[in-house]
């Protein structure tokens, strides 16, 4: 009883339920309320399924093409999960790289998590441990976007968080699996601006993001800094940098505007 | 390199990425944190995305390029109108495709 209450308060628009009603053909009750979580989460990470699906198959394609083993391909995308360090990954194995430097690179390129995997920590201390630990092993810039938002909205439900980050694993394997068995083939898939999702993807989940001024300014003193950082050499650390730089500026403009 | 080395450097990264993403949320969920540090953290999906989205958009092969040959960043303009006006995940990568395969094919102007 109480807990119908407390997540149906939590459901922001309330055509969710109809919908599913409509298609299942049965009465939501508060046994059956879970589905309502679930089918949440997967509208919600729907359109970064997509773009999910398109990365994974580049990644599929271009692990073949690099001399990677299909099984190593898709243990890549099941234990890495972090597209970015897995395409420079491969390219690396590729021109036989001494381990070392792989794994330095990978630090390098994942250190932007220390800032986002603290920014989530914030909203984690209702959680069990087990939970902040399999939550905190499926992120990535995507759902931590999309879930900043949710986190700031109201408190979400575990189970669409979880539904999520399981959705985009799960599909993110699948896709490199796919790609994989495709792969070693002549496909050209630039022509279909497959490389422009990503980008995209992150113009889609900056804009929610960007509420006020101060907002709009943060962004404004990031994308600077990042130009300049790019242009000293900085490479894979200017997005850890530059956000350092940008909270610290921030916190100061925060404290100038209070008083 | 041998498929079983390729193999261990996986677990090797793997490890790295796993302790990146979870030491930092743990700690910060097990303690309460002062109100500035909440605040600086509250800017973290800003500047981080911000950084991220300018790297893609005016960095091609290395370089700063802001002439007619970045398709990225031409192609991010209509993307960005979308984003602003609409608010839309899906419809911000679904303009974004299509703009992307339009300067494609047809150029830019």
């Amino acid at each position: 009883m109480n807990g119908i209450q407390e997540v149906g308060g939590s459901i922001p628009p309330g055509s969710t339920k109809k919908i599913l009603g409509f298609f299942l053909k049965f009465k939501l009750s508060d046994k059956n309320f879970w589905l309502i979580h679930v089918f949440n989460g997967f509208i919600l990470t729907l359109p970064i399924l997509l773009v999910y699906v398109a990365m994974g198959l580049s990644f599929g394609f271009l692990a073949i093409d690099n001399g990677i083993s299909p099984l190593n391909a898709i243990l890549m995308s099941l234990l890495i999960y972090a597209g970015t360090v897995q395409l420079v990954g491969i390219q690396l194995i590729a021109i036989e790289a001494s381990i070392f430097s792989i794994l330095l690179t990978t630090f390098i390129i994942n250190s932007r998590f220390f800032v986002m995997s603290s920014s989530i920590g914030r909203f984690l201390n209702k959680f069990k441990l087990y939970q902040r630990f399999l939550y905190a092993c499926q992120l990535t810039d995507a759902t931590f976007a999309i879930h900043t938002v949710r986190f700031s909205q109201f408190n979400p439900p575990k189970l669409e968080l979880f539904t999520t980050n399981i959705f985009g694993h799960v599909v993110w394997v699948i896709s490199t699996t796919v790609g994989v068995y495709l792969g070693g083939r002549d496909y050209n898939f630039d022509s279909l601006g497959i490389d422009f999702a990503m980008p995209a993807m992150f113009i889609g989940l900056l804009l929610p993001l960007v509420l006020t001024k101060i907002h709009l300014l943060i962004c404004v003193i990031a994308g600077t800094l990042t130009v300049i950082l790019y242009l000293i050499g900085f490479s894979y650390w200017t997005t850890l940098t530059s956000t350092v730089i940008t909270i610290l500026i921030g916190l100061y403009i925060f404290k100038w505007n209070k008083t | 390199m041998e498929q079983n080395l390729i193999l261990y450097t996986i677990f090797g990264m793997s490890l790295i990425t796993l302790l990146i993403k979870v030491i930092p949320a743990i700690l910060v969920s097990n303690y309460k944190i002062p109100d500035y540090i909440n605040k600086i953290l509250e800017f973290v999906p800003l500047a981080v995305l911000s950084s991220m989205v300018i790297q893609f958009i005016i960095i091609d092969d290395g370089e700063l390029n802001l002439s007619f040959t970045n398709e990225f960043l031409w192609a991010s303009v209509p993307t960005l109108i979308i984003a602003i006006v609409f608010k839309s995940l899906f419809a911000t990568i679904f303009v974004g495709l299509l703009s992307i395969i339009f300067i494609r094919y047809f150029g830019i102007f």
